[in-house]
């Protein structure tokens, strides 16, 4: 009994320490709250642990992210995320390196990021985040989202369709700002 | 090809191509959780399985503390039955407890494949894309069929996939729903049912239920199969007395009707002997209407699994 609970701390230890930022980032596009992806991705590996002896290895990857998946869409669900929700400063960014100006851009651009996301699907944002994000092939996401290649290519499509028509709309709320000034 | 083809390649090669676009997708390098939350998290993950390994073999001690009692208890009666020239007097003031008879769980066989479920999207099929094929999310793949006894009429014929029919003057945003109607059986009656990966057994522990909209005439029988009740030739590993699904019956209205089944809801017919139901080890999910139910006029609609 003492072999088989140590394993499983084994398994747990290495699974948190080969996939815990893979899904606390999932979750944090997926739409989870700054505040509360910690706990999100903790509640993730809970539920691993509770049933790691029924998800073998190779699907293991694909169970975190079909768990945290559904977290995200629970959470979602149950409180609306402000979208002028704070995002972490420049002072915490920096420690990322580069300048303050570079630092600086890449937070506006991060926070306009979060803000398209927020225009797609679940399933849009799920593959878009895998393909784009994550930068993992058409074929490795839809073993991840447990759909066939081209299911995660027409939401693919339709989510680079939502991604271009936000900036085109940032641009000419931009333009008009421009005009204005 | 174009920015728009899908790649198999990753994101630097194609879709990226402005500065703008490349550096919102950069961007996303900036969500990275701390040394300190990831630590914090194993520490609660691995004190959560130790705490549960500790109750489960508290439970583990308790049991096996309690069939070691009823062993020595059954053991000595034996003794004392076995020396005794007579009859034993009953005990005047002792009274030692029967040991309850073992009733040994009924092993299963292994499942041959499994995919377990990871609980989104709970959809099955909301019918609208008019095909007979369930979504094809979290592991599922299968089509909507109907069989009959061949006893009664049925619309539309039986004996293959069942194609969603568009539902008169819609249901709120729905079109589409599954419909079968007939006149009176005389055999077992008929099912509709769709797999959910042929050959596997599907782990569905993760949700409580299924859950549907409805309406008709007749009372309909829902639930699910396990593997343990298909014959091999169709994926399954039974061997006799197959068929026996764990259903719940309903009895349809007239108006469109949100029904909701629990697992400890269903139950299979007593006349060949009862399995429990075991969710990870599921093959299909069913819709039938018996014989005794029989003449039928039914929609179903919006398949989704109940979460916990």
């Amino acid at each position: 009994m003492f072999s088989t609970s140590a394993a499983g701390e084994l398994r747990i230890r290495q699974v948190m320490g080969e996939h815990y930022g893979f899904v606390w980032r999932s979750l944090r596009r997926l739409g989870v709250s700054d505040a509360d992806t910690d706990d999100a991705a903790q509640e993730v590996f809970l539920i691993f642990a509770r049933r790691q002896q029924d998800v073998t290895p190779e699907r293991t990857r694909a169970f975190l992210f079909g768990t945290a998946v559904r977290i995200a869409s629970n959470r979602r669900r149950g409180r609306r995320r402000s979208p002028e929700e704070p995002l972490p400063e420049i002072e915490e960014l920096s420690a990322h390196g580069g300048s303050p100006e570079e630092l600086s851009e890449l937070s506006g651009a991060r926070r306009q990021l979060q803000s398209i996301l927020e225009g797609m699907t679940l399933e849009q944002r799920a593959a878009f985040m895998l393909c784009e994000l994550e930068e993992l092939t058409a074929p490795a996401a839809a073993e991840l989202l447990a759909v066939p290649v081209g299911t995660v290519n027409s939401r693919l499509r339709a989510a680079r369709e939502v991604f271009h028509a936000a900036l085109r709309r940032l641009d000419g709320a931009r333009g008009v700002l421009r005009s204005k000034a | 090809m174009t920015d728009w083809d899908i790649r198999d390649t990753p994101v630097e090669s194609g879709f990226a191509k402005t500065d703008r676009e490349q550096m919102l997708l950069r961007s996303a390098r900036l969500d990275v959780p701390s040394a300190a939350g990831q630590q914090h998290a194993i520490d609660v993950v691995l004190a959560e399985h130790r705490r549960s390994r500790a109750a489960r073999s508290r439970r583990f001690g308790f049991a096996l503390a309690a069939v070691l009692v009823f062993a020595v208890g059954g053991a000595s009666l034996l003794r004392r039955e076995a020396h005794a020239p007579f009859a034993a007097e009953p005990a005047a003031t002792t009274v030692v407890p029967r040991p309850a008879r073992p009733v040994p769980p009924r092993v299963l066989p292994p499942c041959p494949k499994v995919v377990i479920a990871t609980g989104w999207p709970l959809l099955i099929d909301d019918m609208e894309d008019q095909n007979a094929r369930v979504l094809l999310e979290d592991g599922r793949s299968g089509n909507w069929s109907l069989f009959s006894d061949g006893t009664g009429e049925v619309k539309p014929k039986p004996g293959g996939v069942l194609h969603p029919t568009r539902i008169p003057g819609g249901r709120g945003e729905s079109q589409f729903g599954l419909h079968f109607a007939g006149g009176r059986f005389s055999g077992w009656g008929l099912t509709v049912n769709t797999g959910l990966m042929y050959g596997h057994c599907y782990d569905a522990s993760i949700h409580a239920g299924v859950q549907f909209w409805a309406r008709g005439r007749s009372r309909i029988r829902v639930g699910v199969r396990m593997i343990d009740v298909v014959e091999p030739q169709f994926g399954g590993l039974c061997e006799r007395d197959c068929y026996n699904a764990h259903t719940h019956a309903i009895d349809l209205q007239p108006g469109w009707t949100h029904h909701s089944v629990r697992w400890d809801e269903l139950q299979q017919a007593a006349s060949s002997g009862r399995m429990d139901l075991d969710t990870r080890r599921l093959v299909s999910i069913d819709f039938g209407v018996y014989t005794a139910d029989t003449p039928f006029d039914v929609w179903v609609d919006d398949v989704e699994f109940l979460p916990r």
